[in-house]
């Protein structure tokens, strides 16, 4: 056989790539179908005065809600490259002699999934990556309110020594941002390591 | 890796639905599901086993209750097809009480939310003293009693659990056809199953016939009274609406409670939009509105007069006196099985059983004719 069909991943459907999708999704294993219905809303906006952007809406998109929940709550691994793929050249030139600084994760979940969801997610970048941060409590945010989500920069610490990131461009990335302090608690310990330039990227925003 | 991967609650082989975690197969067909699993040690109060019915079984109930009771001690299954408003839940007190008795696990499952809230009332009237638990989406805080009455989506918390389940409503969605659905019953399962159905299908009958099973039938409501034959209308758009409003306006003055049936969700937002001009105390219901369990509620206390809904409420819903009409009984989504379970809707009381059926359409399709042929059969053939 010529044509080489596939098999996607969301839909578990056979499909023919077409000429497009040999040409930009290369790697990808889903279907233009299942991708598409992630509707593609890149928002800029600035958090500690530097530029962030985020590449989905969380509220309003079903499918995207759904995939984070499977990847997430279910474990389920095949599906991170999804949120990726669509923008992929996109990110490969925007950002391309940057540094990946990855936002800490609990690590209870971490272990319950056997696999961490952002390095997984970021696979498909061929940029440095570092794991800069660490929590010093292990918190779940999902079960926090506003106010008390607020004072997560309390457990956020450096991990590495601040000469490493020291003029290097610095991109910080997060799957999900609900109220921003996280990503705030991050920006400004990373202004504190004289980096070149500090940006910030996260999947999926709440408006 | 393991080459004969199989996922242990599924049963699923098919290697396009696996995934590879840190270089183990694991399987993403039923990973929607929750695989936590309930505590097996609960003991059933097998003392306060009592079955206290306010009406008796008709004799033909009796038979075939007594038919199913002998048939699950022989550990057989059970398939029993019998018509809409015949009683079919009533059917399986007797061995619920039997099994109960002896400190065995029973279940009842069906495919649809609406029907186990419908079910539970009745159930706790039946079995008052026993511990009864209703587990569906979002209502999964309590999973341990006496009797459990569950969606079928629910089954993935009871692997290997019941000793005597009981599926009503085989053929409707989301259960009829859906891999994962089917297999996590027969994996519920520890002794016997027993399958309920208004319209059920020769597939349906051979499978239970291998699976080392028995059938039954029962072709008579459970008041003796004829089914009600559906009338069919011809009528554009606006002209079925006029008719309509027309006969809401004639049913109100009787005070009648009515079902208007449409096979989308615009359509039944559009008829309302155009209903709720003329009648009075109406309400659209549908997957997608908010508080439809308190909308349904209310209707059956009397505050509505009558719901625009889809076909959500075609199955299990007992309401007294009730009407019903199809707006678009034409439409592809509804088959023959569909248009017999709303045509069910009417008649089912033993104080109310008359009524009346109304489809509409442009064309009188296939499936409406020989819904009515099955129908005239059924009321035909009721005392074989």
């Amino acid at each position: 056989m010529l044509i080489k069909t596939k098999i996607c991943k969301r839909c578990f459907k056979n499909y023919i790539p077409s000429l497009i999708e040999e040409l930009f999704y290369d790697k990808s294993e889903f279907c233009l179908d299942c991708l598409n219905k992630l509707e593609n809303k890149i928002r800029y906006f600035k958090l500690c005065d530097c530029k962030c952007e985020s590449l989905y809406d969380y509220e309003n998109d079903y499918e995207s809600k759904t995939v984070i929940d499977l990847i997430k709550n279910k474990y389920d691994i095949e599906l991170t490259n999804m949120f990726i793929i669509k923008y992929l050249l996109y990110l490969k030139i925007k950002f391309y002699n940057y540094t990946i600084c990855f936002a800490p994760s609990s690590k209870s979940s971490f272990n319950k999934r056997g696999f961490d969801h952002l390095h997984e997610m970021f696979k498909l970048l061929n940029n440095k990556k570092i794991d800069c941060f660490i929590k010093t409590q292990d918190i779940e945010q999902k079960h926090l309110n506003k106010v008390e989500r607020l004072n997560i920069n309390k457990y956020i610490k450096l991990n590495i020594d601040k000469k490493e990131l020291k003029n290097k461009r610095i991109l910080l990335v997060d799957d999900v941002m609900t109220t921003g302090s996280t990503l705030k608690a991050c920006l400004e310990l990373l202004k504190t390591c004289e980096c070149k330039k500090i940006m910030g990227l996260v999947l999926l925003k709440h408006i | 890796m393991d080459e004969n991967f199989v996922c242990e609650y599924c049963n699923n082989k098919d290697k396009r639905y696996f995934g590879i975690k840190n270089g183990k197969y694991y399987c993403r067909r039923c990973i929607e599901f929750s695989h936590e699993q309930v505590d097996k040690s609960y003991q059933i109060n097998k003392d306060a086993v009592e079955l206290s019915l306010n009406y008796p079984l008709s004799e033909k109930q009796k038979n075939i209750s007594n038919k199913v009771l002998n048939a699950l001690i022989e550990k057989k299954n059970v398939l029993i097809s019998a018509v809409t408003g015949a009683g079919k839940t009533e059917l399986i007190y007797e061995s619920f009480e039997y099994f109960l008795k002896r400190g065995l696990k029973v279940g009842f499952a069906t495919p649809r939310k609406d029907v186990v809230i419908d079910l539970l009332p009745r159930f706790e009237q039946a079995f008052n003293k026993l511990k009864i638990v209703g587990i569906y989406q979002n209502h999964t805080k309590e999973m341990l009693g006496d009797i459990i009455v569950l969606t079928t989506h629910q089954l993935c918390h009871f692997k290997n659990y019941f000793d005597l389940l009981v599926l009503d409503e085989i053929d409707a969605f989301p259960y009829a056809g859906d891999f994962v659905l089917n297999n996590f019953f027969y994996n519920s399962v520890k002794g016997n199953y027993v399958m309920l159905s208004a319209t059920c299908n020769k597939k349906d009958i051979d499978n239970i016939r291998k699976d080392n099973g028995v059938v039954f039938e029962l072709n008579e409501r459970y008041h003796k009274h004829d089914l009600i034959v559906p009338i069919f209308k011809y009528g554009s758009f606006h002209t079925r609406l006029m008719k309509i409003i027309l006969i809401l306006k004639r049913y109100n003055k009787e005070n009648k409670p009515c079902f208007v049936f449409c096979s989308t969700i615009y359509l039944c937002e559009r008829v309302f939009s155009y209903l709720k001009l003329f009648v009075k105390d109406g309400n659209v219901v549908n997957s997608k509105a908010c508080m439809r369990d308190v909308i349904i509620e209310d209707f059956k206390k009397g505050k509505y007069k009558y719901l625009v809904t889809t076909s959500i409420l075609e199955r299990g819903v007992t309401v007294k006196n009730l009407q019903v009409m199809v707006f678009d009984a034409d439409s592809k989504l509804y088959d023959k099985d569909s248009l017999i379970q709303i045509s069910g809707r009417v008649g089912r009381k033993i104080d109310s059983y008359d009524g009346e059926v109304t489809f509409f359409g442009n064309v009188k399709t296939e499936a409406i004719t020989n819904c009515i042929d099955r129908i005239n059969y059924v009321n035909k053939n009721k005392n074989l």
